[in-house]
């Protein structure tokens, strides 16, 4: 068996090991930590088994599953999808820390969470796209009943939003998913759902046309996209911290790890047709984004419309099909994942602590919790792109990217980095400075288990800011098969 | 040494890590510490500065990512520029030990102001543009962080966000520049970027220049982004020293100075940045005039330095630039750490709340007064020499350039002195008292003091040095008007302010509209606050409405409609749909208790039915209808 596969087990094995432990909390905290814990390691184990400079899928594993539809169990990893998978395993790792002392039925909660890493993780490693929809379908349910019992007071409209929302974009990616299968067993003269295969079939133009407007559309929900984002607010606002954290970190990558994998590598012709309409989209997310964020009250609201605005970077990046732009894209996906994580974990310690996330509540905070504020306040500069953080070097990139492509629109790209300045340096301002609000009552600094992942991921994105030259190194075989595949 | 020169940053940013570690123990002494590292790095760069002298220049570089290489170069500039910040930094340091006696947060305070120095180092040794950016911008970071110490006061986290902000404004036209050098020549590495100039189209390389200069207006505080400066005092005084001499505003300077090969080509950018320069030079001057906060003063003043630095910038003045840079670096590194220890006496900010400290501190008033006739630009003393080169060039270009800035350093000269009556002459004007200065802030003053004096006589010798080039004898006519319009300057500044012949009061009545004009700053600062508050803010909002009740909006217009078809299905199924079946239910159920009526039980009746049942069939059949 891969090592992709036993990654994808563990999770469930872990699983059914909480329920065997007859619901007691401590139990499944520790399964959960233990579980993540392997997962982790054998993901890093992978890292080193795998040849980065080697083009295609490494470390695979295909087994017939119901041949007489062309379905099979296959698995494998590249350079776009390796960095992907092991930020899921890091990040489900971190929020089972972080959930150390959740209270509220834990078992579920934690069961939740290793459901949920394995739809991910297999999401980012099928090859099969029955195989991939089934964990795309997955991966819903947990989030759903995460954030609709651990919620906030609204949970029931948002887990609602958010399942029905995104339900109808797999829907439709469905529908593309399975005229693509056809289209290509015409071309191939057998039926298959493999993915490299299909991928190899080679559509018509036309067909390309029809398709990827669905598939964009489908990405760009998960992505999300304005204008069909506002899932993703709501979702945020109501979810539970570990939650959140995994909807910005992973599962908005799924968004555009799909953008790319299929949308973009499958139907070349047609992305590129479509490129003016992708162009408008994204700079909507990136200037618009960032303008409906810096009217929040809400921090955590804040922080999904700058997720948003971020991801605006991820589309532009993608659509310029350049090196640089394809590259600062997964960089910037890579980054984002770790840096939305650390600030949504803020944003947890600052509830936790005060009871409220509203700015306007809020003040004084450096002096009540300077621990929890100066990571906190890193976690600012990081997302703005500060130099030395890691995301810096994706904004950089994408926009070296964009300049080659697009030439003046980088000013509107560029934009969208000054007003993320305004909004985090502004809220900044008014919950860390000036006198505490005495409303707020007794405020204690963050504990150990909330500190301890902000700080891993700090220096995550710290090392990859000064030294992002390995895993860019890893992009270099994709980057260049989607090169080729545009013909460039 | 020479080999291994890309390590003369690396003490600082090593002290730094043990002030993080161990500056909660040390206190004060970390100041100690970190001077340990500034010092370290002066002596590695006296140690290189022979090499340097007899012609070396040196570059090492790795590979970062992508084609962007991380690297580091030596030569005449850098070395000046390293050597300049590593001594500025130590005695700042040294004074900053005596001036945060009694302050919290020293490990937070003494460790940032080492992270803002190694990022200056860092700034001036990058052999690429990127590399520099990126130290660039942490030192935006700990400016930030610096101007916001006292984070507690709200005016200091406004000064600390507007810092950040404006020239991240400014930033982002370096980056655009930075994208246009990269896509034009294939490499952001200075020595490549000039080799390729020369093949580039002129338009990209005036793009380029002026959006390097973009980064340059707001680091080194031009208008129209000057508006950071004035605030960034809410920080504690060494790191105004250090803001205004040593790193931060100067960054700008250097870099533009190294881009000069470039800039030579594009004389669109020059003339761009000579009137950028002059405004904020004369501007920025007559502010000063009537500014009533000490540090103020001094702001102003440092801005319209710039403004000529830039000017000789523009006109391709390396040496009076990089000349003027240097001895502003001393004689504002002094203003800024003696209007320090007037503060600590006086017990004020007020420059009318002050007066006679002379008596009161006799070193700061004669150090002080050194650095005022420096700027002032009276002879010999060091200002006089760097501005009457930059003169001396602008003249060259355009003698009304060369009128502007005569008329700025005439300001200069009576504003400065105007501050030194106000404040040592007399006798004090209130009550407050403050606390005498102890040693360690002394020794910086004195130090600094005898370069302010005479840093100027070596113009030369520092000129043939970093330009390669002997200088030009200027015109003496232009040496005399200067002289004469700073002694003009102090001479006015004298009898108003000294002597008290001329009433201020009533000369500031008279041109009372200009007054409140320039108290106000031109209105630019509340200008960009409403802009901020009610344009960016308001965008905003419309922005989030139009997500909550637009896009939103339609979200919820889908659901309602999809519950309303969902309820006519609802309908349709209950009462067509089922109808129809119950219709048919119903037809038999009602047929089947109709026909149960004729179920009585009575055989008679059964058999009589049957009989006329038979009776009829027979009959059919003989019909032949069966």
């Amino acid at each position: 068996m891969s090592i992709i596969t036993w990654m994808l087990l563990i999770p469930l094995i872990t699983t059914v090991a909480i329920f065997i432990s007859k619901n007691s909390d401590g139990m499944a905290r520790v399964m959960a930590f233990i579980g993540s814990l392997i997962t982790l390691i054998l993901g890093i184990y992978a890292c080193f088994q795998f040849d980065f400079t080697g083009v295609g899928y490494q470390l695979g594993q295909v087994n017939q599953w119901f041949p007489a539809f062309g379905v099979s169990f296959a698995v494998g990893l590249d350079g776009l999808s390796l960095p992907l998978f092991l930020l899921t395993a890091l990040l489900v790792f971190l929020v089972v820390i972080f959930s150390w002392k959740t209270e509220e039925r834990a078992p579920l909660y934690f069961s939740l969470l290793m459901i949920l890493e394995t739809g991910v993780l297999g999401v980012f490693s099928a090859l099969d796209f029955f195989l991939f929809y089934i964990f795309w379908e997955i991966v819903l349910i947990p989030m759903f009943f995460i954030i609709g019992i651990w919620g906030g007071p609204r949970r029931s409209y948002a887990s609602m939003k958010f399942l029905i929302y995104t339900h109808v974009a797999s829907l439709i990616m469905l529908l593309a998913i399975g005229a693509m299968a056809f289209a290509a067993s015409h071309l191939l003269g057998y039926f298959t759902f493999s993915m490299p295969e299909i991928m190899g079939a080679g559509f018509s133009t036309g067909f390309q046309l029809l398709v990827f407007p669905a598939l964009l559309f489908a990405f760009c929900v998960k992505l999300p996209v304005i204008p069909v984002h506002t899932w993703l607010p709501d979702a945020h606002v109501e979810a539970p911290t570990g939650g959140s954290v995994l909807l910005a970190g992973i599962l908005l990558k799924m968004g555009g790890y799909g953008l790319i994998r299929i949308a973009y590598m499958m139907n070349p012709q047609g992305a590129q047709a479509y490129t003016p309409l992708v162009i408008i989209l994204a700079l909507l997310s990136i200037v618009y984004g960032a303008y409906v964020a810096l009217s929040q009250d809400d921090l955590k609201k804040m922080i999904a419309y700058s997720s948003i605005s971020h991801m605006g970077f991820v589309l532009i990046g993608v659509a310029s099909l350049t090196a640089p732009g394809i590259k600062g894209a997964i960089f910037q996906m890579v980054g984002h994942g770790l840096v939305s994580a650390m600030l949504f974990m803020g944003c947890g310690v600052i509830q936790h602590s005060c009871g409220t996330r509203l700015i306007s509540k809020l003040s004084g905070l450096y002096s009540k919790m300077p621990k929890a504020m100066t990571l906190f306040v890193l976690a600012f500069f990081a997302s703005m792109g500060l130099p030395g953080f890691v995301g810096f070097i994706g904004e950089f990139s994408v926009l070296m990217g964009v300049w080659q492509a697009f030439r003046y629109i980088a000013f509107l790209v560029a934009l969208g980095m000054i007003i993320a300045v305004v909004y985090y340096l502004w809220s900044f301002q008014r919950i860390a400075f000036g006198e505490t609000n005495p409303e707020l009552g007794h405020i204690h600094d963050g504990s150990y288990y909330e500190l301890v992942p902000m700080g891993i991921l700090l220096i995550l994105s710290i090392y990859f800011g000064l030294q992002p030259n390995g895993l860019m190194a890893v992009f270099d075989p994709i980057v260049g098969q989607i090169l080729h595949l545009f013909g460039m | 040494m020479i080999d291994y020169f890309w390590l003369i940053p690396m003490p600082v940013l090593f002290t730094m890590i043990l002030t993080l570690l161990f500056g909660k123990k040390l206190g004060l002494k970390s100041a100690y510490l970190g001077m340990l590292g500034t010092i370290a790095s002066f002596c590695m760069s006296l140690s290189v500065l022979p090499d340097v002298i007899a012609g070396t220049v040196k570059q090492v570089e790795f590979t970062w990512f992508l084609n962007f290489k991380f690297g580091f170069m030596l030569d005449p500039l850098t070395i000046t520029l390293l050597l300049l910040v590593s001594f500025l930094a130590t005695f700042i340091l040294l004074y900053a030990n005596g001036y945060m006696h009694g302050e919290g947060g020293l490990m937070r305070f003494f460790a940032e102001v080492q992270l803002f120095t190694f990022s200056m180092l860092g700034v001036v040794i990058a052999d690429n543009i990127l590399q520099a950016f990126i130290f660039w911008e942490i030192m935006g970071l700990c400016s930030y962080l610096l101007i916001g110490f006292w984070f507690h006061k709200p005016s200091a986290a406004a000064a600390a966000k507007k810092a950040f902000l404006t020239t991240r404004v400014g930033d982002v036209f370096m980056l655009i520049g930075i994208l246009i050098l990269y896509t034009q020549t294939g490499s952001l590495q200075y020595h490549e970027i000039f080799a390729a100039a020369a093949n580039m189209d002129p338009f990209w390389i005036t793009a380029a220049t002026l959006g390097l200069f973009g980064g340059v207006i707001g680091k080194s505080a031009q208008f129209p982004l000057h508006v950071w400066l004035p605030d960034a005092m809410e920080g504690p005084t060494p790191v105004s020293a250090l803001i205004h001499a040593a790193t931060m505003v100067k960054a700008g300077i250097y870099l533009m100075a190294r881009f000069m090969p470039l800039l030579v080509l594009a004389p669109i950018s020059q003339n761009f940045m000579v009137i950028i320069g002059l405004i904020t030079a004369l501007g920025t001057a007559l502010m000063a005039l009537t500014a009533t906060d000490f540090k103020r003063v001094l702001a102003f003043s440092t801005l319209s330095q710039l403004g000529f630095m830039v000017v000789a910038l523009g006109t391709l003045n390396m040496a009076g630039a990089i000349l003027h840079l240097i001895n502003h670096a001393f004689f504002k590194a002094l203003l800024f750490l003696g209007a320090g220890c007037v503060i600590h006496v006086t017990g004020t900010n007020n420059i009318w709340e002050m007066g006679g400290v002379w008596k009161k501190d006799k070193v700061t008033a004669i150090t002080v007064l050194i650095a005022t006739i420096s700027i002032a630009g009276i002879p010999p003393l060091s200002g006089f020499w760097s501005k009457d080169e930059i003169l001396i060039g602008a003249a060259h270009a355009n003698p009304i350039f060369c009128g502007i800035l005569l008329l700025a350093s005439f300001l200069t000269a009576f504003y400065m002195f105007r501050l030194y009556y106000v404040v040592f002459a007399g006798k004090p004007r209130t009550e407050k008292h403050g606390h005498a200065c102890g040693k360690t802030m002394l020794i910086p003053l004195v130090v600094l003091s005898f370069f302010a004096a005479f840093s100027g006589l070596f113009s030369k010798p520092i000129a043939r040095f970093i330009t390669g080039e002997t200088m030009a004898h200027g015109s003496n006519t232009v040496m005399m008007i200067s002289i004469v319009v700073a002694l003009l300057g102090f001479l006015l500044a004298t009898v108003i302010y000294g002597w008290q012949k001329i009433s201020a009061a009533k000369i500031a009545n008279t041109f009372k509209g200009i007054c409140t004009l320039l108290i106000n700053r031109y209105y630019i600062d509340a200008a960009y606050n409403w802009f901020c508050n009610h344009i960016v803010v308001g965008l905003a909002k419309v922005a989030d409405f139009f997500d909550k009740h637009v896009i939103d909006g339609i979200i919820h217009i889908v659901r309602d409609v999809t519950l309303l078809v969902s309820k006519a299905a609802k309908w349709v199924d209950i009462y067509i749909v089922d109808g129809i079946i119950r219709g048919i239910c119903s037809g038999f159920v009602f047929g089947g208790s109709e026909i149960r009526k004729t179920s009585t039980g009575q055989l008679q009746q059964y058999l009589l039915l049957i009989a006329a049942a038979v009776t009829v069939m027979i009959a059919l059949v003989w019909g032949g209808l069966l």
